[in-house]
């Protein structure tokens, strides 16, 4: 991959990660800052245009390792967290929060990887509790992997912690770092998954549906445990009979017994980030105050009928809404 | 429009003569230039003149946002050669020790350094370029227009082993003359940006102001009635909407009528 410039944050520079990382990437012009937010964090920066040609910067994260999911946000297990070794995506959907929640579109990667393990082996330190972490929450844990190598680094620690689960969310199908290591039981693959005409509508510059679909039946043959993730539902009650389709299709192409779990969300956004979004993408303005309309009236509804469909295909206690 | 903010009187000399610069009078503290699409603003030495340089040169011109800035003039550098054409991609202010880092969409054939911006002149020359106004300017344009839209750009006058003279017109005039070509060229791609990214929004803009101003109506609703004809115009409908015979509520509900809000 190919980028213009490279930022490094001056007591990173000489860890490996961020060594191995330089060694991996092609770049023109590499610049020291004293932290990543002296570039990532100042207001009067352009998303849609930094998201043309974004830059990459390589930081240290100093805190806040592991967080709290939101409440309620869950694939069944009771105690929930998360984590960001990555801000930002190679994708481009039109409904992603980060846009609403970042100043800039650059990619920011921190190469410390072994201080989230490490925090993960310290919230897991009693046996007895089950906990699931999630990755993939402020970029896509898999696209950049080329790149970061953090799960190749990662998973070989976090196999060992037994009472942690990982959920890997994706729409990548770069899978070659999952065929490359054994399948490991506590770590479950989330496939992102909207029916075509929405991909194309929607998510720019994400693989079809056909291709993750593929991916996810070649990580099944291997052994790796699958989710499904049909978040954000667009429009569903509108596109009903499209869903009903695309539910039908996906359920027919893959082995359905085989599904760690299946979760749905719809398009939900806090109000300044949704703001921010309708002020950077004015051409998309009215179709995203229609589903902000809809998210009020008819989420519920929506909600049950989504269910009461995917109930068809899988187990119910698989099911969960985010 | 693109607004050029430079130092001093030598360094404006010859884009003013370039792109046919017209003269405002009176002066108002600071001399601007300008024709239809360009401006240039003789602001004095330092990063306070040119921060305020700046401020005067976007309410001069109208308060828009999102103008282009660009920021040309003279620095001192160890080694660069006299006359070489760099552009800043880390301004490093030496007094308040903050960072800006200009974004670039791509890669020009300009070679590109940092800049540390002093509140006096500065001969110990390092490897970075060392100049009086980068940090006052960018940290002042950014207040009005998107980091991605300005630049600083600089011509070596002065390294470790020789200087120009600072008092001579003609030899400025001519290392301008030099990089003029490769100037215009980096500033013409920042404007064909702007065209793809701030053009349309500026004109759908001006539109709504026009469409409005005729009409009474409260805070709140001069806020929802632009945010309507925001997503009105931005999806595709040509025609204009507002009846200047109706009130502002039945504008608001016929237009929410048509965009099915």
């Amino acid at each position: 991959m190919n980028f213009e410039t490279v930022y490094i944050e001056e007591d990173t520079k000489e860890d490996k990660n961020t060594l191995d990382i330089l060694g991996r990437i092609k770049f023109k012009n590499l610049i020291y800052c004293n932290s990543y937010s002296e570039v990532f964090n100042p207001k009067n920066q352009n998303f849609r245009i930094q998201k043309i040609k974004p830059d990459i910067i390589l930081a240290k994260k100093k805190n806040n390792f592991i967080m709290n999911t939101p409440k309620n946000f869950t694939i069944g297990f009771t105690e929930n967290y998360y984590f960001s070794h990555m801000l930002n995506c190679i994708y481009d959907c039109k409904y992603c929060f980060l846009q609403g929640m970042f100043n800039s579109a650059n990619f920011v990667i921190f190469t410390n990887y072994n201080d989230f393990i490490n925090e993960i082996i310290k919230k897991s330190s009693n046996k007895n509790k089950k906990l699931c972490f999630f990755s993939g929450y402020d970029c896509d844990s898999l696209a950049l992997e080329n790149i970061t190598n953090f799960l190749k680094v990662f998973l070989k620690s976090f196999e060992k912690i037994n009472n942690a689960y990982l959920e890997v969310r994706t729409k990548s199908t770069k899978i070659d770092v999952l065929k490359s290591i054994k399948p490991m039981k506590n770590v479950i693959i989330a496939y992102s998954l909207n029916p075509e005409i929405i991909v194309k509508g929607f998510e720019q510059k994400t693989p079809t549906l056909k291709k993750r679909i593929n991916s996810i039946n070649s990580l099944q043959k291997l052994g790796w445990q699958v989710g499904l993730r049909f978040d954000p539902l667009i429009n569903y009650s509108k596109n009903k009979q499209i869903y009903k389709k695309f539910f039908e299709l996906v359920f027919s192409k893959i082995q359905v017994e085989k599904i760690h779990s299946v979760t749905t969300g719809h398009f939900r956004m806090p109000n300044n980030f949704f703001n921010k979004l309708i002020n950077i993408r004015p051409e998309d303005s009215l179709i995203f105050n229609k589903l902000k309309n809809d998210r009020l009236l008819e989420c519920q509804t929506q909600r049950k009928e989504c269910e009461e469909e995917l109930i068809k295909f899988i187990d119910y206690k698989k099911l969960f809404a985010n | 429009m693109i607004h050029f903010i430079v130092a001093t009187s030598s360094e404006s000399k010859l884009i003013i003569k370039k792109l046919k610069l017209k003269k405002i009078k009176p002066s108002s503290g600071f001399d601007f230039f300008y024709n239809d699409n360009f401006s240039i603003t003789i602001t004095g030495l330092g990063k306070i003149n040119s921060a305020l340089g700046v401020a005067h040169t976007f309410f001069k011109f109208k308060g828009l946002s999102n103008n282009i800035w660009i920021n040309i003039g003279l620095a001192g550098h160890e080694k660069e050669k006299i006359g070489t054409l760099v552009l800043v991609d880390k301004i490093y202010d030496y007094e308040t020790q903050r960072s800006i880092y200009p974004f670039f969409i791509k890669n020009y054939k300009i070679k590109k350094l940092n800049c540390t911006c002093y509140s006096k002149p500065n001969f110990n020359y390092t490897n970075s370029l060392s100049d009086m106004e980068s940090s006052g300017f960018f940290f002042s344009a950014n207040k009005y227009s998107t980091k991605e839209i300005i630049h600083s750009l600089k011509i070596v006058s002065d390294n470790k082993f020789e200087k120009i003279d600072f008092n001579d017109t003609k030899s400025i005039e001519r290392i301008f003359e030099k990089n003029f070509d490769q100037i215009l060229y980096f500033v013409n791609d920042i404007e064909d940006l702007w065209e793809r990214k701030f053009q349309k929004q500026n004109k759908i803009k001006i539109k709504i102001e026009k469409e409005i101003e005729n009409l009474k109506y409260s805070f709140s609703e001069g806020m929802q009635l632009r945010n309507l004809l925001k997503i009105y115009y931005n999806s595709n409908y040509p025609k204009k909407i507002i009846e200047q015979n109706k009130s502002t509520k039945d504008n608001i509900y016929k237009i929410k009528k048509i965009l099915k809000l």
